[in-house]
């Protein structure tokens, strides 16, 4: 059974006329060396399934989740297509037709409805310690988010420390908070994102908050551009935390004082950088920070190498995984830095997870390191 | 031997991760940058020289099919198989051999990336000058392959003219080396040149030595707006003429400057025609000088207006703009035939006019851009193919165009190949000697036909 895709996006399926430009970019193609695996190889397979010259049999549904979803590929095609919204679509079309996710992915979903939370752990363990006072007149919700709040929750802490130090009455949801949805997004579980978006707004809308502040760049994608679309008024603003850092050390809210003297490197998220631009605003917080010194990779700002986690690629494909985040793991090396820093929880995971099977530099949150200079 | 049979023999060779018969494999495998697909029945990665040798004596003693693959850029079917067989996919082989200061020449590996090389050499503040578009991706061994050339070739040539050996693994399976390490060498027939070119028909290319040059310090772009296109060829002829030696000279007509104004959104100056020059060398005194006499030159033709992008990103922008040309020229039709007609310079003139004309005579539309400086147009060819009529009449536009680069004395290609795309009119350009003479070549070092079938010309 072929697929079908808006006019908008077949459009972009047929533009891509296989220059092979993207593979110089994709992070799959350079770990998998085959066309199959890359994101001209995925278009081929799209356009076929669009024509009905072939099934969506495991081997192509593989093809077209094993990809994270990076944009790499679009900073350097010349036709300008949008693979990552083609990819994005494609998933949700193959799911309507029951022919996808993968069985790794449609277990998320099933922990998310039942725990709230992709790692099926207890609800109730979200992590109690940022379940403050409330105050009933914050305007700043803080979104942790579910990294944070089960995998990483040094990082839920040093953002308590920064928001009370700058002095911002913020909210969270403690308990009550709900997985964004941003993993079934990417791998085309739309209608339980749905779900989870309805539910998650209601109470944004119950707590009276004008902005969400997010510290992971798949939460901020998602709530910023998938909910308005899901849920229809949204009338919040998102903003991500580098930049609501960024933005208190340039009103002066949030001083850093202590000395921290590593030389860091900085990873770029996909989901913050070539999905958003946001390239400054954490290099600005980090070069805030005294005594640290900033080194760049040879692959920075929008020509990243993504980590390799994202779009669901960890969850089904850890072997490829590992292999991108340990080869950014050697870029980082490289540069002598003591550190490297990225501005997303999953990548800070995952290439922390590379960086010890590789027996290279420690990774953190841009969080955590702000915090120390507190 | 049965097809698993084959397979099994392949994996002893390169190992059997290194195999493959997925159909989403060969699917992929199907297709390059150009309109042609073919299947292979079994792609292969050979690691080293020495596997592509045994691969080959098993094809040969099979007589099975073996098209050979760089990284797929290909514009003209080069790389797609048309009797299925092996692909023998060479990317895998990347490694830089040697960089060799003293003699100015580097040593490397088939599969080696154009970017890397040239990111390998940078340090050294040396290049190697020939920029295919592509070469963010292609490979050293597919641009021999083809005799790839790019925008600086107006000045420093094409790949031809930087080579100085080949290792290549012929027919049979044996491994010759061809040409020398020195930079003059007369010692029997000129094998390297024959073997680049020759579109993977004659042997796997594993290894090529190159000369490198020394980067120039300074690049400058100038753009030149006209009215005519008849102004612009005329002042691009006079800046070729002159002693200011462009290290590019590129034309792109007005239907071409309107894609890519929509496509990159950016504006330009009301024109007919844009001619775009790039000036290098190694003081800026100089290369600005050039660019003063260059712009006397356009002015005197009637430029309507002259730029010079003074920094670095102005002139990078103003490239992706020239390099947006194809693709955004391609989202006017659902279909498009990218062609690479070259004539001699001072033909550019008339080459413009009669692509006028063969789109006026067949009602289609010719955008045409191109490295004008040395007479390698890029005619687009636009239709539905949904369209039967439309696609009939865009086919006659293509013989047309071809016939008019023959008749002014040109090529049918001036760097994509002829492969599948160009091989029906191969009979337009050579004689049935001069075809017989390459048959005969062909024959001599391949005669069971196994390698790439079916290229260069028909019947092949």
């Amino acid at each position: 059974m072929g697929i079908k895709l808006p006019e908008e996006l077949e459009i972009e399926v047929y533009r891509c006329f296989r220059c092979g430009y993207c593979r110089a970019q994709c992070p799959v193609f350079k770990v998998k060396q085959n066309e199959s695996w890359g994101a001209r190889g995925r278009m081929i397979l799209i356009k076929s399934l669009i024509e009905g010259d072939i099934d969506a049999t495991s081997a192509v549904v593989d093809r077209l989740y094993c990809c994270s979803l990076c944009k790499a590929c679009e900073t350097s095609c010349p036709a300008l297509v949008r693979t990552s919204d083609v990819y994005e679509r494609v998933r949700e079309s193959l799911v309507e037709q029951k022919q996808a996710p993968l069985d790794k992915h449609q277990r998320i979903a099933e922990k998310i409805l039942a725990e709230g939370n992709p790692f099926g752990l207890p609800r109730a363990e979200r992590p109690s310690s940022y379940q403050r006072k409330n105050p009933s007149n914050a305007e700043v919700l803080y979104f942790v988010g579910c990294v944070p709040s089960y995998r990483r929750p040094s990082i839920v802490r040093s953002v308590e420390k920064i928001l009370e130090a700058a002095g911002v009455e913020y909210t969270t949801l403690g308990a009550q908070e709900l997985c964004c949805g941003s993993v079934l997004m990417r791998t085309g579980q739309t209608s339980t994102v749905k779900k989870l978006a309805q539910q998650n707004t209601k109470r944004f809308k119950e707590l009276g908050v004008k902005k969400i502040v997010t510290v992971c760049p798949g939460c901020y994608l998602t709530l910023k551009v998938d909910y308005p679309k899901l849920v229809g008024d949204f009338p919040f603003e998102v903003v991500h935390i580098s930049d609501f850092i960024n933005q208190l050390l340039q009103s002066g809210k949030l001083k850093l004082t202590k000395q921290v003297g590593l030389k860091v490197t900085f990873h770029d998220p996909c989901h913050l950088g070539r999905r958003f631009n946001i390239y400054e605003p954490p290099r600005n917080v980090l070069l805030s920070i005294p005594g640290l010194k900033l080194v760049e990779m040879p692959h920075n700002r929008e020509n990243s190498q993504c980590c390799g986690a994202g779009g669901g690629v960890r969850a089904a494909f850890s072997d490829v995984t590992s292999k991108i985040g340990v080869s950014r793991m050697e870029e980082a090396a490289q540069t002598k830095a003591d550190l490297l820093v990225t501005s997303c929880p999953f990548c800070c995971l995952n290439l922390d997870d590379a960086s010890r099977q590789a027996q290279l530099l420690p990774v953190s949150d841009l969080t955590e390191i702000v915090a120390e200079a507190l | 031997m049965s097809e698993s049979g084959l397979n099994k023999r392949l994996a002893q060779i390169v190992g059997a991760e290194n195999v493959s018969t997925e159909s989403v494999d060969l699917l992929c495998y199907s297709r390059d940058a150009s309109e042609n697909v073919g299947m292979p029945d079994i792609v292969v990665w050979p690691n080293n020289t020495s596997q592509v040798s045994e691969i080959m004596k098993l094809a040969n003693e099979l007589k099975i099919p073996v098209t050979p693959r760089g990284a797929g850029t290909c514009l003209s079917g080069g790389p797609i198989p048309t009797k299925g067989g092996i692909l023998l996919v060479m990317t895998r082989m990347n490694k830089i051999l040697e960089i060799d200061i003293a003699n100015l020449q580097v040593l490397v590996e088939c599969g080696v990336v154009w970017q890397d090389l040239n990111n390998a050499l940078t340090p050294y503040k040396l290049f190697l000058p020939p920029d295919p578009a592509s070469k963010d991706a292609c490979t050293i061994g597919g641009c021999m392959a083809e005799c790839s050339g790019g925008v600086r070739a107006v000045k420093y040539g094409t790949f031809r003219d930087w080579a100085l050996g080949l290792q290549v693994v012929l027919p049979n399976g044996e491994i010759i080396e061809t040409g020398a390490k020195t930079r003059k060498g007369v010692s029997g027939y000129d094998l390297t040149r024959l073997f680049i070119g020759s579109e993977g028909t004659l042997g796997v290319i594993t290894r090529a030595r190159l000369r490198i040059f020394p980067l120039p310090r300074y690049r400058l772009v100038m753009s030149a707006y006209f009215d005519s296109m008849e102004s612009a060829g005329k002042a691009i002829f006079r800046v070729m003429t002159s002693d200011l030696i462009p290290s590019a000279a590129e034309l792109m007509d007005k239907q071409t400057v309107e894609a890519v104004s929509k496509f990159m959104n950016m504006k330009f100056p009301k024109c007919i025609a844009l001619a775009i020059f790039e000036f290098d060398g190694s003081s800026l005194g100089e290369v600005k000088r050039r660019i003063r006499q260059a712009r006397k030159l356009c002015e005197r033709e009637k430029a309507t207006r002259v730029d010079v992008s003074e920094t670095v990103e102005k002139s990078d922008r103003l490239w992706r703009a020239r390099k947006s040309a194809g693709p955004a020229l391609a989202t006017l039709k659902p279909s498009s035939m990218h062609e690479d007609a070259t004539v001699p310079t001072s033909r550019i003139p008339e080459m413009l006019t009669r692509i006028e004309q063969v789109a006026h005579k067949h009602n289609v539309l010719i955008p045409t851009f191109g490295h004008v400086g040395d007479g390698n147009l890029h005619p687009i060819i636009l239709y539905d193919e949904r369209n039967p009529d439309e696609k009939k009449r865009a086919e006659a536009a293509t013989a047309d165009i071809f016939r008019a680069a023959i008749e002014l004395g040109g090529t049918l290609s001036g760097e994509h190949g002829i492969g599948l795309s160009k091989a029906p009119f191969f009979s337009m350009e050579h004689s049935s000697p001069e075809t017989e003479v390459m048959r005969k070549i062909k024959n001599a070092i391949d005669p069971n036909n196994i390698l790439n079938p079916g290229k260069i010309w028909a019947g092949a």
